[in-house]
């Protein structure tokens, strides 16, 4: 190569190498930038994750303080994303819900409305709220009220399902009405035991002098007896004399047309019966007045053995057919402070409860209702024992609970022996105990204090 | 206009007329960046049009050719650089389809401040694609140049014809690729 070329060749060079390095500079500068640039970018960056991070951290705090179950779903009712209450709802965790489809929770044969309420949100054509019964994992089903709404995300639909579990309305619902029921049932009875009430007293009058002319009838019977036993020996005197014979034959014919010795023998049975009958009525009128007298919340001298005397007599029509009634009264129980309508409505509804556990038994046998009162130290003890069916354990440690029956539809509100625990426990400072076997029978024992 | 498509031009002139018609350009244009470019720099693009115009005189070669003769070679070049780009498409027109809305996309990322030129397509039949070509520059021959470049890397043997509209600034030309 001529020296020239060489010289060229080398300016050449310097020429680019000054143009290299300048270039490598600018690149430095435009790294050292861009670097810069990232770094700001990255810092943004950061700020914006953590606000995203905060606001998730709040929409997830909302979405969980919701006492309503909040589930979101893809248009195929995949889950999504579902919030605390839901999880409590369903009692499966998160990781257990995700991907499941939300028609599995529902019951079967309320599917196809589910679907079509999904579908109506879909189509923005409603927004109304439908009852659907949901399953839980303890195989039972709760209901629940479910308003679908939807969402677009990613130019996506999606769907949010808000379920308010009403299990708990609908339980003070059935109480609500259970309770207007047995308002119903109470203002119903207290007028029919206003109404008994008026009835014995204007019983009770007739049946007082029926009575006591019924003692006038056979007292006087026995003194006619009297003078016409003497009667018939002047009629024999008469006829061994050859005296007054039409007469005698008269009287002869008469006593032998009108059985005369039949009609001594019976009158004096029918009055005595007669009496007794109207003995027994008097003694019912009565038992219908002390139990419907007008109930007052005042403890009284109350005679525990009388009334439950009376409240045997008006329950009667429950039991005669089904037990027999023994009862073991203890003479020195006396009198305790009571709230006689109270107290009268215990004995009234456990003796009623042993007469249809008796009934629920069966067998055809007639069962037996067997009552005791003792007088302890301070205390009053009733025991009320049946043969009946008895209890389970499940059902024992509920039958105390307001509501709680085991009765069918329509034949027990739950309230019996609630209002007995209320009666005996709260007003009376009393105890109760329930002694059950199944299908041997129960016995309530009750202790009230003396003073 | 991207520091790369300046480093591949003169890289292309260094290839086909040696370094000194380089030295030459560079001297001659008249260049506000002295002919000194990285390849993530950005540059006026009239640099270029001085480039060529100047390379025009001295080869005796016309603008208009040498634009299309650079596309060829820095499609190449792109291609060899960026591989990415070309990844799964099966076909010229599937690339030539991704170019708006998946390419330009990506390169708008990197550099904010680029300035693209725009693609309208259309299919008037099965083996026929029409784009068109928008920009703000002059520099539709160096468009059909990488059209023709990207023909050759999938070698289906696709005619390009084009149509060139008169417009107030830039230019605006009908690409139809026919296979």
């Amino acid at each position: 190569m001529r020296d020239d070329d060489k010289d060229k060749k080398i300016a050449t060079l310097r020429k680019r190498l000054s143009r290299e390095v300048r270039a490598r500079e600018q690149a430095e500068q435009l790294l050292e930038s861009k670097a810069l640039e990232l770094f700001q970018v990255n810092q943004n960056l950061l700020v914006s994750i953590q606000k995203a991070k905060n606001k998730s951290a709040r929409v997830n705090a909302i979405m969980n303080s919701i006492k309503d179950s909040v589930v979101a779903t893809n248009q195929q009712m995949e889950i999504l994303d579902i919030n605390k209450s839901c999880v409590e709802m369903w009692g499966i965790p998160y990781a257990g819900l995700i991907g499941r489809s939300v028609f599995e929770f529902v019951e079967n044969d309320q599917i196809r409305d589910y679907q079509a309420l999904c579908l109506c949100a879909a189509a923005d054509e409603s927004d109304e709220i439908k009852e659907f019964n949901f399953r839980t994992l303890d195989g039972g089903f709760l209901p629940a009220e479910v308003k679908v709404s939807t969402f677009q995300h990613d130019d996506e639909l999606f769907l949010l399902h808000l379920i308010r579990n009403v299990s708990n309305k609908k339980r003070l619902q059935k109480e609500r009405e259970a309770m207007q029921e047995e308002l119903a049932n109470a203002a119903k009875w207290e007028a029919v035991g206003q109404l008994a009430g008026g009835i014995a007293h204007e019983i009770n009058t007739p049946a007082q002098y029926i009575g006591d002319n019924l003692h006038f009838l056979s007292e006087a019977n026995e003194e006619i007896i009297e003078i016409l036993n003497k009667a018939l020996d002047l009629k024999k005197v008469c006829k061994q004399n050859g005296q007054y014979l039409d007469y005698v034959q008269e009287i002869d014919h008469l006593i032998e047309s009108y059985d005369l010795e039949y009609l001594c023998e019976e009158v004096p049975q029918a009055l005595k019966q007669s009496a007794q009958g109207i003995a027994q009525v008097s003694h019912i009128v009565l038992a219908m007045k002390n139990f419907s007298h007008p109930g007052t919340e005042e403890k009284k001298p109350f005679d525990i053995n009388a009334a439950i005397d009376t409240t045997l007599t008006v329950s009667r029509n429950e039991w005669k057919n089904i037990a027999t009634v023994v009862t073991d009264f203890d003479e020195h129980v006396g009198l305790v402070p009571c709230i006689p309508g109270g107290m009268n409505q215990v004995f009234l509804n456990i003796i009623v409860n042993a007469a249809h556990a008796i009934e629920v038994k069966g067998h055809g046998i007639m069962g037996e209702i067997r009552i005791v009162t003792r007088k302890l130290a301070d205390q009053v003890e009733i025991v009320i024992s049946d043969s009946g069916c008895g209890m389970p354990p499940d059902v024992v440690k509920n039958i105390f609970n307001p509501f709680f029956t085991t009765k069918e539809v329509g034949k027990g509100t739950g309230q019996g022996l609630a209002i007995v625990n209320d009666i005996i426990v709260k007003k009376h400072n009393g105890t109760i105990k329930v002694d059950t076997k199944e299908g041997k029978g129960t016995s309530f024992i009750i202790k009230l204090p003396c003073e | 206009m991207k520091g790369i498509v300046f480093i591949q031009f003169t890289n292309m002139v260094n290839e086909v007329w040696g370094e000194d018609m380089v030295e030459d350009l560079i001297e001659q244009a008249n260049l506000e960046s002295e002919g000194v470019y990285t390849g993530v720099g950005t540059y006026c693009f009239r640099e270029m049009v001085s480039l060529i115009n100047v390379l025009s005189k001295i080869s005796g070669t016309p603008p208009t050719d040498l634009q299309k003769t650079f596309g060829v070679y820095l499609f190449k070049q792109l291609a060899l650089k960026y591989p990415l780009f070309l990844e799964g498409k099966k076909d010229l027109f599937s690339f030539l389809a991704a170019i708006e809305n998946t390419i330009h996309v990506e390169v708008k990322k990197l550099y904010p401040e680029a300035e693209l030129p725009s693609f309208e397509y259309a299919h008037p039949a099965d083996n026929v694609l029409e784009m068109t070509y928008r920009s703000q520059r002059p520099f539709a021959d160096l468009a059909e140049g990488l059209l023709r470049g990207a023909i050759v890397h999938f070698g289906e043997g696709v005619e390009l014809s084009r149509q060139d509209f008169p417009v107030e600034k830039g230019s605006k030309t009908l690409f139809r690729l026919t296979k």
